[in-house]
């Protein structure tokens, strides 16, 4: 029986980790569980006869893992390779180099995943679906098509056949993704902001005088009720005693209250 | 909406194939604005399902469970939101008063799943120490029974009884109220965004952030052209910084 993976075995494996990485997840080890079971295979055909090696990769793969999944694509890809050059001696090698990685990959991976899917692609989708539209939402699951289908398959690629040289190589690529597709995202939030927080104002008489609050808003800049409730809440977010919970409950206290004063009025 | 057993039924099975794809080749299944037009179309109506979806998408834009931390379930909020205001006079109303709570009680059960599947960690260890790979593969197989139940048993019950309770709600609710709750749905999108802006280095790209508030708000462009103004911008940010990289280890082999 040969040591190396063919083609077809290294794509079993990927699909084996998109697949297992997380549907045993727990809190003890996390994805670690996920992880032993995707390397199944790989140690069976590298250790299958070295009982004493074989002992030693199942308690390294058992350890705690959790990274974002499809840069753990990337790590399993590496580990793969690692131990398929250099043989048992190489598994505390790759253990060393897979709980380096899941830390930063994990920060990487849901900056930039995160970002790219739930901001970008969300917010099309959020925008076009109040309009009763559906090419915002079939076009995020085109993105998740070609993530599944090509990209992280291409990710796993890149781990196997760089190895251990791909950290040097793509650390300062990824910083400088992580900026740039932190910057789209910024900025596609500051679109969300006008174009789907509805404030409403009313008015109010005073005397024999109606202030329209709304006129006198729009007077100012177009969406300030939008711009001023984000800033209150991204404030109010800053202390420490809220969090995003909390923070529902005072927006919905603060409709409720406007709607009852009409400060604030649907329309 | 008075529920056939056969929706229930479909519901349920959906909520719980859909979180395993959540976990694993994320197709989208668990996505909010898909499991609400999923629910739209086994109840007949697919348009609200679409606005129930993006309205409770838009609380929750960007939010993962990074970490593996638990967070508000909205997708299980759009499904029974949906089934439940189907057909209902004022189903907007619906959105933020059945559907925060909603997100917000079934945290619970994610959590359970996430301590539950321990039991197979420690049976998989046992099975690690003797060797037997088709045991801890089984034991990481298991781990689907208690996520998919976390996401269907909620949904399940929940179709059964709930339509008795909107029913009753939407009696004994007042109108002052109900106003204030349609008032909620639409500023709400503002927590979204702000739990969004509080995770971005926002500080940093205070500048993009304007950008995209003026083209929308003064120039009314649409969110798909913003994206592709902040793709110019990320574009030019990647080669700027990859270009000083490349100067600065070019300068390094010069010394040597």
């Amino acid at each position: 029986m040969s040591n190396t993976f063919t083609k077809r075995e290294l794509r079993a494996l990927n699909f084996r980790w998109m697949w297992h990485s997380q549907i045993g997840w727990n809190y003890e080890r996390m994805q670690g569980l996920g992880y032993l079971t995707t390397m199944l295979p790989v140690m069976k055909k590298l250790y299958a006869d070295k009982p004493e090696a074989m002992k030693h990769a199942l308690y390294s793969h058992s350890q705690f893992f959790n990274t974002q999944p499809a840069m753990g694509d990337i790590i399993v890809g590496m580990n793969i390779a690692i131990e398929e050059a250099g043989g048992e001696n190489a598994i505390d090698t790759a253990t060393a180099v897979k709980t380096s990685l899941m830390g930063p990959f994990a920060g990487i991976g849901d900056t930039i995943f995160g970002m790219i899917g739930g901001t970008v692609f969300g917010s099309i989708a959020v925008s076009t679906a109040a309009e009763g539209n559906f090419f915002g939402i079939g076009l995020w699951t085109l993105w998740n098509l070609f993530v599944l289908f090509l990209l992280r398959p291409k990710m796993f690629d890149l781990g196997y056949s760089q190895g251990i040289k791909l950290v040097t190589t793509m650390a300062h690529q990824l910083k400088a993704l992580t900026e740039a597709a932190s910057a789209l995202g910024v900025m596609v939030v500051g679109g969300m902001v006008a174009t789907m927080v509805n404030v409403q104002f009313g008015s109010a008489k005073v005397a024999a005088n109606v202030f329209d609050f709304q006129v006198l808003a729009d007077k100012i800049m177009p969406k300030l009720g939008a711009a001023a409730l984000v800033g209150l809440c991204y404030w109010l977010l800053g202390k420490k005693s809220m969090n995003s919970n909390k923070l529902i409950i005072v927006v919905i206290l603060i409709a409720i209250v406007g709607a009852y004063t009409k400060f604030l009025i649907f329309k | 909406m008075e529920l056939q057993f056969w929706q229930v039924l479909l519901l349920t099975v959906w909520s719980g194939v859909a979180m395993l794809d959540a976990l694993s080749f994320n197709i989208g299944m668990n996505g909010i604005i898909q499991t609400g037009i999923f629910t739209g179309l086994v109840v007949g109506d697919v348009n609200l399902g679409l606005v129930v979806g993006g309205t409770l998408q838009s609380y929750a834009l960007g939010i993962g469970t990074y970490g593996g931390a638990s967070i508000p379930n909205w997708t299980t909020a759009a499904m029974l939101v949906t089934a439940l205001a189907g057909g209902m006079e004022n189903a907007d109303t619906y959105i933020t008063l059945v559907g925060v709570p909603i997100a917000a009680l079934t945290i619970q059960f994610d959590v359970m799943a996430r301590f539950a599947n321990t039991a197979f960690q420690h049976r998989a260890d046992a099975y690690a120490l003797k060797g037997d790979f088709k045991k801890i593969e089984l034991m990481n197989w298991l781990g689907t029974i208690p996520w998919s139940m976390s996401r269907a048993l909620p949904v399940f019950f929940a179709l059964l009884i709930g339509p008795e309770l909107v029913e009753g709600l939407s009696k004994a609710i007042p109108a002052q109220l109900v106003d204030g709750f349609r008032i909620a749905g639409r500023i709400l999108p503002a927590v979204g965004f702000t739990i969004l802006l509080r995770y971005l280095p926002t500080t940093r790209n205070v500048q993009y952030l304007l950008i995209g508030f003026v083209l929308a708000a003064y120039l009314s462009i649409p969110i798909l052209g913003i994206s592709l103004v902040g793709l110019a911008a990320a574009v030019m940010i990647f080669k700027k910084r990859t270009e000083e990289v490349a100067v600065v280890s070019g300068g390094d082999e010069y010394d040597e």
